[in-house]
């Protein structure tokens, strides 16, 4: 669906010599930042990549932990509380929960309650995480006083924190964008050099096998196999089973790309030199041929990155991606869509993970359009018109 | 030429056996088959189901049976759901009045298609002519924000602003057609009892009415890209020199685009037109489960819930071939405009 | 008693018949049965309405076949059900039939047939359709019907023989208390549409999807008008229908009901919301979307929470892990779970509030205790859960997770349906409140039918607990064999009771009661022993019962008169009432 914007593909017919050298990093520089937006873009993805890598840090609460007050009602649906942070002087405070109840609709809501006051501490000790994945601690950015509580995006229907939801379940999102994408380009790199550099009978198999791949109708695919992962993965091991799916379908077109890139190499004079040289074919494939295709590699790669992001979260809206206790974005919006209007009328925070999603695939786009224009400014045009697969 | 075709048609039969292959092996690995819900009924039902659906046949048996079919009679089996065949099930069932999901997989794909390409080679034009100004931007903009949207959310989203937020409910009219009151809908392609009635102006707008709202979500997706890349395809053109020499020649620069720039940025754009034309079947297939689009894919898509085998194998097979012939398309496309590539 | 309340059936049967003869004059219309069948005003909550118009709503799914006796999911009931009628329905009332008579032993039942009467396409209905339709179809050992069983005493079934045109006479081998329901579950097919499938041995795929609509016929209130496969059904009104209001005007009222296939929760709301459709069955969470448009003619119906399914979590007590299996068995363990259910927090967080808990047995709400004083209720009691754990000798670690006396955690994976949304945040809420004492429970959603593998698919099978719903369809208390006697095919708890071995007494118990009022032509007496049957499951968990949803309707008040609601949110309730305002 989405991935068509996935993957720059040269036909050999196009690849000319002059193209096909990488431009000097000087270079390479002055142009990506000419391209204002994907620059600004660039670097709303490295904040929020930032953002994401700290999560646990960042957020007060765990992403699965259920919250409730003291008598062990759960603090369910709570607003974003990020407007309700008040600042005494310079000190940030929020006032305690107070339940409402609409009589008309029956829904129950929050409002603030000035009588209690819970100051905002910074790098306070909360529930233990691994910080980068690492490093065993318990200190957290900011928290409030106990029994106050801040909820910067509000909650879900558990009294789950949406923050830490949001940014924790960006990490898998994101994660599972580049992990795909890496996996793929592994494969792509090896069968489509292998098919590129060698020719003859290895070329025609595996293009044949490229082909068949690319004729799979790629959703249809999807919705099958991953209905098939075995029932006795655990839920933290779907995570992986759900990226070599995604893999299973988006390596083809990528290979496709690098067997145009060795293809037209392979006949280039310093290739033919080294040959003539006698060095070995994984000397000339991985000192002389891969440092060339690199940059053309990292365009397409990054390109290849929202369509699978989109790929993850239309699996986990039908149920069939990312599952519980798990937390990915796509799985937030399926969550959100079970009960759309009733969501979207009494609960429209929910639809902040929908807007990361929204923010981060804008970004990537960006940040791979302003990539291929900065590779090389002539290529614009084969890079564009090759997006189709 | 005629040669080229038909050795390419029949290079498709070994592709699609594999592909067959291929389906038929991700059919054997899903948990359970169509009978099994029956298990939670009655053990000895979902026995009698399992036989005489063949289901209990070990698998190369069956997809000998089946591909059997296919070649001998052009049989590919039949919906166990629904008993009939599923040539019938998944494209041909209904009538004239009110069509048949094969009729409108294509009208909603072809239509988007042409929709998209209407609205975003203009608009590839515009962004290339006013390049780097801010107007170029917003274009890019809106492309890249079709783009980041999620199609599900996007057509969800789209019901929830026409009845919630503009109530299209409110604008009625007296059908001449039926007799009796109708009022704007969302879902589906007709609204109250349009569907089984004659055609007439009536009906076709009220189509009409129900369709944009697919077409954006099937197009919002691929917008961009035709978008991005006809701008491409024309600055590329610009920058050659045989327009310099006609700048140079003193022609305007309105006959400098649109006369000799256009005309040559077109040519490879056409050849891309094959391309797309899966990607807008895939784009049906969210669009439809959610737009309530009598299509193909939605056939498909209620047979993979039920685990109705053979016309998942079906929808597989169709999706390929339209692949398969959309790839076709394009390489003819693109000998047809280049006769480098012809003389090959 | 027994006498009593068959003396109370014939005599219903008698009271509409009575009332129609004295209104045959009335009846102008020749389309009508001699002896039409009179509904009062009493049943119409709007009163009698006039004829036409056209009634919408939704579908969730095509319609699979129009077959009414092969059907056997909700979206083809939906629309078969209205296009049958049965000879009595399940008060005793005759509908078909003009009156029928049981005889004294309970064995036989004498059915005399509306004279006049025709079927849909306009063919007389004659005994022979009643014969055909239970000899040649239900009897049938080559027909695929749920309605099979519910004519079968100990194996045998009963035989039907044509008296006259009009009569029919169906005599079981035996004193049969199910005759009169299965009687009321039965349509009455046309033998002429029909035969020639039966004789050719297809009848299983007759009335398919594809079947011209003229060339299906029964006899309830609207016939098939045209069916296209992902878009709509439409039902136009039956001109033979056999029911007239006290003004003898012919019913039903409504003209036509269009049923569009609409597979998708949020795009049905949005079309009621929408005016598109005039009856709505809402999820919990659709309530305040709703209530909000109440001044738009919306009206939202709750009723009580049902009484017939059971949620449930479940523990397999024959697990391969020796451990979880001796804990599984253990009834304090049950109890401790049952302790540890937070059924106001699921019922909070799925249902909207919309519900009610449950401590035992879903069961039909005639024989249901389990609001009555002392019923044995193990409500949410974290404190209680933790001391039964303690006292099974699962001690807390300085991890905060429990182990066995071996050393080795408790954990267990707990399995739910993917997709399913309810099903997995009760999961979750249960796993987050068990974690508090102790006991690591992993939730892991799977495809429905890997659940149905791990549950059912092989012996022991493989599960360890799992959240699911029992549906018990009508609520019909032999039902309930299948799940908790110890040979039922869906005893899939323990499955070795079923062997035998490690049988509990409260097991046997269980199943002699269950086996006693099968028996048992009494009601009072099948009351009593279902009633201790409730007390016993309740008091040893073998499943941890958590709650049931209200009922809910939503229809357009403003359009839609003498609506009186759905059956499992599908099939139209008195659809030939409905009228529209």
């Amino acid at each position: 669906m989405k991935a068509l914007n996935a993957t720059i593909e040269r036909r050999p017919d196009s690849v000319s010599g002059a193209e096909s050298q990488s431009p000097g990093r000087g270079l390479f520089w002055r142009r990506f930042q000419g391209h204002r937006a994907g620059f600004v873009f660039s670097v709303v993805l490295a904040g929020l990549t930032l953002l994401l890598l700290l999560g646990e840090f960042l957020s007060p609460h765990s992403a699965t932990g259920f919250h409730s007050d003291a008598q062990g009602l759960a603090y369910d649906y709570v607003p974003p509380m990020i407007g309700w942070v008040h600042f005494d002087g310079l000190r940030p405070f929020v006032y305690g929960l107070r339940r409402t109840y609409n009589p008309l609709t029956g829904v129950k809501g929050y409002d603030e309650d000035p009588s209690q006051k819970y100051y905002v501490r910074f790098f306070v000790r909360g529930e233990p995480f691994q910080f980068l994945g690492l490093l065993p601690t318990d200190l957290h950015l900011f928290g409030v006083e106990p029994p106050g509580q801040l909820f910067l995006f509000g909650t879900d229907r558990f009294g789950r924190d949406l923050w830490a939801r949001t940014l924790i379940g960006g990490r898998i999102s994101l994660g599972i964008g580049l992990l795909v994408v890496l996996i793929s380009l592994a494969l792509g790199v090896f069968l489509g050099g292998l098919s590129g550099y060698y020719g003859s009978w290895v070329d025609t198999l595996i293009q044949r096998t490229v082909e068949v791949a690319m004729s799979l109708p790629r959703l249809a695919l999807l919705l099958a196999l991953s209905a098939a992962l075995p029932p006795q993965l655990p839920a933290s091991s779907r995570f992986w089973g759900i990226a070599l799916i995604l893999a299973v379908v988006a390596w083809a077109p990528l290979a496709r790309v690098v067997r145009g890139q060795f293809l037209a190499l392979r006949e280039e004079g310093f290739v033919q030199a080294a040959r003539a040289l006698g060095l070995s074919d994984m000397r000339i494939i991985f000192k002389h041929i891969v440092p060339n295709t690199l940059s053309y590699l990292i365009v397409s790669a990054t390109l290849a990155v929202p369509g699978v992001i989109l790929l993850e979260s239309v699996l986990s809206f039908f149920g069939f991606g990312i599952q519980e206790p798990l937390v990915s974005w796509g799985l937030l919006m399926g969550d959100l869509q079970q009960n759309f209007q009733y969501q979207i009328q009494f609960h429209p925070w929910l639809v902040i993970p929908g807007f990361f999603i929204f923010v981060s695939v804008l970004a990537i786009n960006y940040l791979g359009d302003a990539l291929r224009d900065a590779v090389d400014p002539f290529t614009i045009t084969q890079g564009a018109r090759n997006q189709t697969r | 030429m005629l040669g080229y075709i038909l050795r390419r048609l029949l290079y498709t039969v070994p592709l699609l056996l594999i592909i067959s292959a291929i389906a038929f092996g991700v059919m054997a690995i899903q948990p359970g088959n169509f009978c099994t819900p029956l298990r939670l009924q009655d053990e000895a039902l979902y026995q009698r189901c399992v036989e005489s659906t063949g289901l209990d046949r070990p698998l190369p048996l069956q997809y000998a049976r089946w591909l059997w079919g296919i070649l001998s009679r052009l049989d590919f089996g039949y919906s166990f759901q629904n008993q009939q065949p599923v040539l019938v099930q998944l494209f041909t069932a209904g009538d004239g009045k009110s069509g048949t999901p094969l009729l409108w997989t294509l009208v909603i794909s072809l239509g988007t298609m042409i929709l998209t390409w209407l609205l975003a080679v203009p608009l590839g034009i515009y962004a290339a002519i006013h390049r780097g100004s801010w107007r170029e931007y917003l274009v890019n903009f809106m492309g890249f924000v079709g783009l980041s949207i999620p199609s599900f959310f996007l057509a969800i989203a789209l019901l929830w602003l026409l009845v919630v937020v503009f109530q299209v409910g409110r604008y009625c009219w007296q059908s001449p057609e039926l007799g009796e009151t109708l009022c704007l809908g969302v879902s589906g392609l007709f609204d109250g009892a349009l569907v089984s009635a004659p055609w007439s102006w009536e009906k076709f707008f009220n189509l009409l009415w129900h369709l944009w709202p697919a077409m954006l979500v099937i197009g919002a997706a691929n917008f961009a890209a035709v978008m991005r890349y006809m701008r491409a395809e024309l600055l590329n053109v610009l920058g050659e020199p045989y327009i310099q020499t006609a700048r140079a020649k003193g022609l305007s620069e309105r006959v400098v685009i649109y006369k000799h720039a256009l005309k040559n940025a077109l040519n490879p754009m056409i050849s891309m037109l094959g391309y797309w034309l899966p990607l807008m079947f895939e784009g049906t297939l969210v669009a439809s489960m959610i737009l309530q689009l009598p299509t193909v894919e939605r056939v498909y898509w209620t047979a993979i819930r039920q685990g109705d085998q053979y016309v998942i194998l079906g929808g597989l097979l169709f999706f390929s071939v339209v692949l398969i012939l959309g790839n076709l398309l394009s390489d003819l496309l693109l000998a047809w405009v280049n006769p480098k590539i012809r003389s090959q | 008693m027994k006498r009593k309340l068959c003396a109370l059936l014939v005599l219903t049967a008698m009271l509409p018949a009575l009332i129609a003869g004295t209104s045959i004059s009335m009846a102008q219309s020749t389309n009508l049965p001699n002896t039409p069948l009179v509904v009062s005003t009493v049943q119409m909550p709007d009163g009698p309405g006039q004829r036409g118009g056209t009634l919408t709503m939704d579908i969730i799914d095509n319609p699979k076949t129009f077959n009414p006796i092969t059907q056997n999911e909700a979206s083809s009931s939906a629309v078969t059900s209205l296009m049958n009628s049965t000879l009595i329905d399940n008060t005793g009332t005759p509908l078909v039939a003009e009156s029928f008579e049981v005889s004294a032993d309970q064995t036989s039942v004498t059915l005399l047939l509306r004279s006049g009467m025709r079927f849909s396409d306009g063919t007389p209905v004659t005994a022979e359709d009643v014969v055909f339709t239970l000899e040649d179809v239900i009897f049938n050992p080559q027909v695929d019907s749920t309605l099979t069983d519910a004519w079968q005493v100990a194996g045998l079934f009963p035989a039907v023989e044509e008296l006259d045109t009009q009569t029919v006479r169906i005599t079981a081998p035996m004193p049969f208390s199910g005759l009169l329901s299965a009687l009321a579950s039965t349509p009455i097919l046309p033998k002429h549409l029909l035969a020639s499938s039966v004789q050719v041995g297809r009848f299983n795929s007759a009335w398919g999807v594809g079947t011209p609509p003229e060339k299906i016929a029964g006899l309830g209130p609207f016939r098939l008008q045209s069916f296209t496969p992902g878009q709509q059904v439409i039902l136009e009104r039956n001109p033979y229908y056999f029911k007239i209001d006290e003004n003898g005007v012919q019913l039903p009222y409504l003209d036509r009901i269009i049923m569009p296939v609409v597979t998708d929760d949020n795009v049905r709301l949005l079309r009621f919301s929408n005016g598109q459709t005039d009856i709505y069955p809402p999820r919990p969470e659709d309530v305040p979307v709703l209530r909000q448009r109440s001044n738009q003619g919306v009206s939202v119906i709750v009723q009580p929470a049902g009484t017939v399914d059971s949620n449930v979590i479940a523990f397999n007590q024959d697990s391969e892990d020796p451990d979880l299996r001796v804990l599984f068995r253990e009834v304090r363990f049950r109890q401790a779970m049952a302790y540890a259910a937070n059924r106001a927090g699921m019922i909070s967080a799925n249902l909207n509030g919309l519900g009610e808990p449950r401590y035992g047995p879903g069961i039909a709400a005639t024989f249901w205790i389990g609001d009555q004083p002392g019923f044995p209720s193990f409500e949410f009691n974290l404190k209680e859960a933790s001391q039964l754990l303690d006292e099974l000798g699962l001690k807390v670690g300085s991890d905060g997770w429990r182990s066995f006396p071996n050393g080795r955690r408790v954990e267990f994976t707990l399995l739910t349906v993917q997709g399913s949304t309810v099903l997995t945040n009760d999961a979750l809420l249960f796993a987050n409140d068990l974690a508090k004492i102790g006991i690591k429970a992993n939730v892991r959603p799977l495809d429905l039918n890997a659940v149905i593998d791990q549950l059912v698919g092989s012996r022991p099978p493989p599960f360890e607990a799992v959240r699911i719903t029992i549906t018990g369809g009508s609520g019909d208390p032999n039902l309930l064999r299948a799940v908790y006697q110890s040979t039922g095919a869906l005893h899939f708890w323990k499955f070795s009771d079923g062997a035998g071995e490690d049988v509990p007494d409260w097991q046997r118990q269980v199943d002699q009661l269950l086996e006693q009022q099968a028996q048992s032509l009494d009601l009072a007496e099948r009351f009593s022993l279902l009633a201790e049957f409730q007390r016993l499951v309740a008091q040893n968990q073998p499943m941890i019962f958590l709650y049931n949803a209200q009922g809910l309707e939503a229809y357009r008040a403003d359009r839609v008169g003498n609506f009186t609601g759905t059956t499992e949110n599908t099939t139209l309730l008195n659809p030939e009432i409905v009228f529209r305002k």
